[in-house]
Parts: C-alpha cells; structure tokens; sequence
C-alpha cells in the first residue's frame, strides 16, 4: 500500500509538471526553422536558434519570464502573444524611455532572443555596432540623411574608417533611453545643453570657449550666444584644420557677423578664400577660435597691443606699421573709410573720362574709316 | 585721298621700310606675354564672387597657382619697364648734346606736345568730315597715348603690387592703409588697362578698316612704302629730304612671319575679347 501511494504520487509529480509548459517544450516546436506565421500578409519566421538564445544574455531565463501569458499554459498556445515587458526587470531604462517618447521597442534596439550585453563586440549597442542599428530607422528618414552624413563626419570616419571605439556615436549625443527632440529643454543636445554634451569629450575646447566672449554672453542669455553647433556641423563633423571648414568657416561666422562677413569678402583675404585658398587667413586666424575675446580685452588677439604678434603668425617681420592695415574696410564707405572712397572716386572718374573720350574717338574713327573704305571701293570700280 | 590697300594688288615691286627693330619688337612681345598674363589671373581675383572667375582660377589651377604666374608676368613687366628705361637713358644720352627742342619735343620722341593737340582736333574734325586727315610723323598722339598710358600703367599698377607683394618689407616705411589704397589703385588701373588695351587699342591699330584684321608691323617691324607714306607723311617726307630713307629700307616681311603674327595676334584677341566680355557681364549684372 505505501509502495502503491508512492508510485501514485511520483506519477502525479510528473504529470503535473508535464501539464506546465518548460523552456524545452517551447523548443520543440521553435527549434523548426521552417516554423511560420502569416502577419499582415508576410510570412514571419518562428524559429529561435537554441544554441544563440543559450548564449545571449539572457539565455539562463525561462521562455515564461518574459512571455509571461504563456506561463502555466500546458499545450501549444495561441497566435497572439502578449507583449513582452523588459520593464519588469529593466525599470529604469523603462521610466526613462516613458519620459522621453522615442517611438522604439525594445527589440528595435537590442534584438529579441539574441540579446547580448553592450560590451559584447556582437551586440546591435556594442559602439561600433550603434550608427548601424540607429540607421535601420533614421536613414532616409531624415533630409538631409543624418546617416550619410554622420559616416561622412569626423565622428563617422574616426569610428567607421579608422575603427576608433572612443569615437562619439549616436547615443553618445542623443542618450540612450532618454532620447529627445532638440526642442526638449531637457534634451542632450536643447541649445542649453549642448556644450555640456560635446564637453563630456571635448572637455578643453569648451572650457577655453566658456572664458571666451562667446562663453561670456552665453552664461547671461544661452538663445544670444553661439553654442558648439552654431560653428562646427552635427552630423557631418569637420576637421577644424580641413579645407572644407576653413572655406566655409567666414559663412558660419556670418550668420550673426553679417557685415564682417561682408567686408572680409571684399578684401584680399576673403577673396582669395572664396576662391578656394585656405592659406590666407579666416576669421579664427586673427580673431581666435574657441578663444575669442572682446577687441577691449587686452588678451584679444585683434586687440591693437597684440596685432603685431597676430599678424607676425601669417606675416613674419610684421612691425605696427604693418598692422595699421584694413582688413575689414569697405571703400564704398565714405563715412567710415574717406581717404579709400576718394581714391576710388578718382578712379571712376579717371576710367569713365578715359573711357568716354576715347569710346567715342573709337566710334567716330570706325564710322569715318569704314566710309572712306565705301567710297574708295565705289570709285575703284570706275 | 589714296585708300592704303595691302601690297598684293601693286605692280611694281613694293619696297619696305623698317620701322621697329629687334629691340622694340622684343620689348612688345614681353608686353604681350605678361600683359595677357597678367589679367587672366588677375581679374579672376577682382570678380572673385563670379562663376566665369572662379571656373578660370580652377582652370589654372587655383587661386594660388593663378598668383604665382601673376608674379612672375609681374617680373616681366617689370623686367621690360626696366630694359626700355635703360633703353631711353642710352638714347637720351646719345643726344644730349642736341638742343632739347630737338629730341624732347622732336618726332622721336613720345613726349606729347602742341602739334599732338592739333592732331586730336584735326582728326576728331576729319572724323565728323571737317577738314583734311592730320599728317602724322613718326609716332601719333594716340600711340603716345598708349606708351604713355602703359608707362603710366606700369608705375602705378607695378609699384602698388610689388608693395602688395611684399608687405612686410614695405611696411618699414609704408603705413598699413596704404595697402588698402594700393589694391583699390592696382585693381582700378588694371580694369582701365585691360580696358583700354583689348578694345581702344586693339581698334586704333589693328582692327580699324583700313588695318583689318591685324597690323603685323609691330611682329615684323616692316611698313611698306605706301602704307609709310599715308600713314606717316612727315616722317617720309622728312627721311627722304635728308636721305635716310635707303639707311631703313628692308626686305619684305617672309611669308612665315605674317602668319606667326597673325597667330599671335589673334591669340591675344581672343584672349581679351573673353575678358571683356566677362568684365562687361560682371558690370552689368552689379548694376542689376
């Protein structure tokens, strides 16, 4: 009699552990690659390799921890699966993600049964691996591609090209799970906030901009005052020291320096850099870059005590003669430049009066010669 | 009035005088080079916001290549302005003796003076059909306008743009704003001689009726008798009554010659016929 209770009762163990579904169970069916399901038309693949979902990070779970609707179901379960929720463990990325709205699943990001930890060189997180798991949706959504540019970028080349892990990737600038729009005043990269951002690698350009008058009107009214993109692009990232940012640097300065902008381009350094020719000087050349100060600062480097050894950069033997030069005027100003305006006026006259004498000299000449060819032809012929 | 017609239709054997030796006409192509030289890579800088300005930079391989073969053709300018003063100290040497009236004011000599005046007169009369055509000598008032103009020329846009090419040099003795000033004079001047050369000079002549298409004396220094004797009466008349006339006659121009001068007159056409028609383009479309 107890032998029949015990056989009774290991029977009844095990029948009723059978009736639970275990991780096992799920693979016999899942582990049939040509397992599928139609979903709006497509054909969606069921299969979950055994031996990837053993090795990713959560390959020690269950089946029944995430997908919890199917736990203590005893047979094969229906279509449709409720989602899955990472926040029962993953809370805090989950609060964040709430907060900030970035229209993304989980999966979108991390995958589903292949999930691995971001330090892992095969995660779809792993830094090399996030501009590619970002341009799954963001490529070709945006105009102009942020994608293309970004791989086109300094950021993009140094990672992309060069393989340099410390690169900035995406999430570097846009966070994580707190991604939001720039219109956020809490975003990563709102005006407010995105010289904090590039600091956290740029650490020494920024300090030397917030001492810089830039960094000054900035503290007092961060919408008046050029932050980190104002100069340098976000995506595709110059060189400072490239061509192509020295060319289009005087535009950039422009876009509040309108009228500097203007006369530089007026004069021998502006048109030979419009022309192409970085070796003469731009804007930070004389003026600084990250260290730009106010012309009354005895720092500055426009400041009259410090021209010579400014100009000296370009100019070697550069004396304060040489620094009483112009490169801002503009002789179409009479008021501020006379001494130029009167040059040029004498010039206009001088052309127009040569011009005009000699035009109508020409013209005479042509009408008179060309008659006289008439007339010598005509009486030729008698 | 004869009508000068080229020499093919004359019966008789046409002689030939010299007019411009090796010297002058060495002295010409060097203009010629560094003058063409000079504009094409000049004026790309003066319209650097243009299409047409910064294509013929690219062309010439950039903005910096262009500067480097605008100094050079300013040492060639520079190089003639030189050789041609050396030139004129040798002849003024050779005639100090003489009395001034007779090489400052004589019909060697480019210095414009009272019959120069009258010329102008007289021939802007004859333009409107008043009068008979001014018999000229030797040089007339408009080709001592041209040397003048280039001597002119020369100074100012030679000297502003050797101070623009060495600045820190000329900063010893020079304030800084007067590179300010040098660039408005060296670009101004410029735009009148390029102005002037392609189009008042290349009319007065060359393209005018009566020398269409090209007046290749300047490439082979040789004027027939009879285009010496319309063009240039009093000097013909002057060096036949002293019996100079034999001591400059020469042999035709070759064959060869007149097409190289013609190859090389109408390269220089082309060249400042496009320049003109970018700079006019560029003037009227600033106007708009």
């Amino acid at each position: 009699m107890p032998k029949a209770l015990i056989v009774t009762i290991v029977l009844l163990t095990a029948v009723s552990s059978s009736l639970a579904m275990s991780t096992s169970d799920c693979f016999d069916c899942h582990s049939d690659d040509t397992l599928t399901k139609v979903v709006r038309g497509n054909e969606v693949s069921l299969f979950i390799d055994e031996e990837i979902y053993g090795k990713s990070a959560h390959g020690e779970l269950d089946c029944t921890d995430c997908h919890e609707d199917l736990a203590g179901l005893e047979d094969e379960h229906g279509e449709e699966l409720k989602p899955v929720q990472c926040s029962n463990c993953h809370d805090d990325a989950a609060e964040e993600m709430t907060a900030a709205e970035h229209p993304a699943e989980c999966s979108d990001c991390h995958g589903k049964h292949d999930i691995l930890p971001p330090s892992d060189s095969r995660s779809s997180v792993y830094d090399l691996n996030v501009p590619g798991t970002c341009c799954t949706c963001h490529s070709e959504q945006e105009t102009p591609d942020v994608c293309v540019q970004y791989e086109s970028g300094m950021h993009g080349m140094v990672l992309l090209r060069s393989g340099m892990i410390f690169s900035a990737v995406c999430n570097d600038c846009h966070g994580s799970h707190d991604i939001r729009g720039a219109g956020d005043p809490e975003s990563m990269i709102a005006r407010a906030n995105i010289n904090d951002t590039c600091a956290a690698c740029h650490k020494g350009v920024v300090e030397t901009y917030r001492q810089s008058i830039h960094g000054e009107i900035f503290r007092d009214s961060p919408e008046d005052a050029p932050v980190c993109t104002s100069c340098h692009s976000a995506h595709d990232t110059e060189r400072a020291m490239d061509d192509a940012f020295l060319i289009t640097v005087v535009k950039r300065c422009s876009t509040c320096h309108e009228e500097m902008g203007y006369t530089f381009s007026k004069n021998y350094h502006g048109q030979v850099t419009g022309m192409g020719y970085t070796r003469a000087a731009q804007c930070p050349d004389c003026h600084g870059a990250h260290d730009i100060l106010s012309r009354d600062d005895p720092e500055s480097m426009v400041h009259p005590d410090n021209l010579v050894a400014t100009c000296g950069k370009c100019h070697p033997g550069a004396n304060r003669n040489f620094t009483m030069y112009m490169p801002h005027a503009d002789y179409h100003d009479a008021q501020r430049y006379p001494m130029l305006y009167y040059v040029y006026l004498a010039m206009v006259i001088l052309l127009t009066g040569t011009f005009a004498f000699f035009g109508i000299h020409t013209l005479l000449w042509f009408i008179r010669a060309y008659l006289e060819n008439l007339r010598n032809r005509s009486g030729g012929a008698h | 009035m004869t009508q000068y017609s080229h020499s093919e239709n004359s019966g008789r054997q046409e002689r030939w005088y010299l007019r411009f030796n090796y010297f002058h006409r060495f002295l010409h192509a060097l203009i010629i080079i560094s003058f063409l030289g000079l504009v094409l890579t000049g004026m790309p800088l003066k319209y650097s916001h243009t299409a047409w300005a910064q294509a013929l930079a690219r062309y010439m391989g950039g903005i910096g290549t262009a500067g480097y073969i605008h100094r050079v053709c300013g040492a060639i300018t520079w190089l003639y302005f030189l050789l041609h003063l050396i030139f004129a100290a040798y002849y003024i040497l050779k005639l100090r003796d003489e009395p001034l009236g007779k090489w400052v004011f004589g019909p060697n000599s480019m210095v414009p003076w009272i019959k120069d005046l009258k010329d102008v007169v007289g021939h802007v009369l004859w333009f409107i059909g008043v009068g008979e055509r001014p018999r000229f000598d030797r040089f007339t008032y408009w080709e001592k306008f041209d040397y003048l103009a280039v001597f002119w020329g020369v100074g100012i846009i030679g000297f502003s743009g050797l101070t623009l090419w060495f600045p820190e040099f000329f900063a010893r003795f020079m304030p800084g704003w007067s590179f300010n000033v040098a660039i408005i004079l060296h670009s101004d001047e410029a735009l009148l001689a390029a102005g002037f050369i392609f189009t008042i000079h290349f009319f007065n002549t060359h393209l005018r009726p009566e020398k269409f298409p090209l007046d290749h004396v300047i490439f082979t220094g040789r004027i027939s008798e009879e285009e010496f004797k319309h063009e240039r009466p009093l000097e013909y008349e002057r060096m036949l009554q002293q019996g100079k006339l034999d001591k400059i006659e020469s042999t035709p121009p070759t064959q060869t010659s007149l097409v190289w001068a013609r190859i090389v007159g109408f390269i220089a056409y082309g060249a400042g016929l496009v320049m003109i028609l970018f700079i006019i383009y560029s003037a009227l479309k600033e106007l708009h």
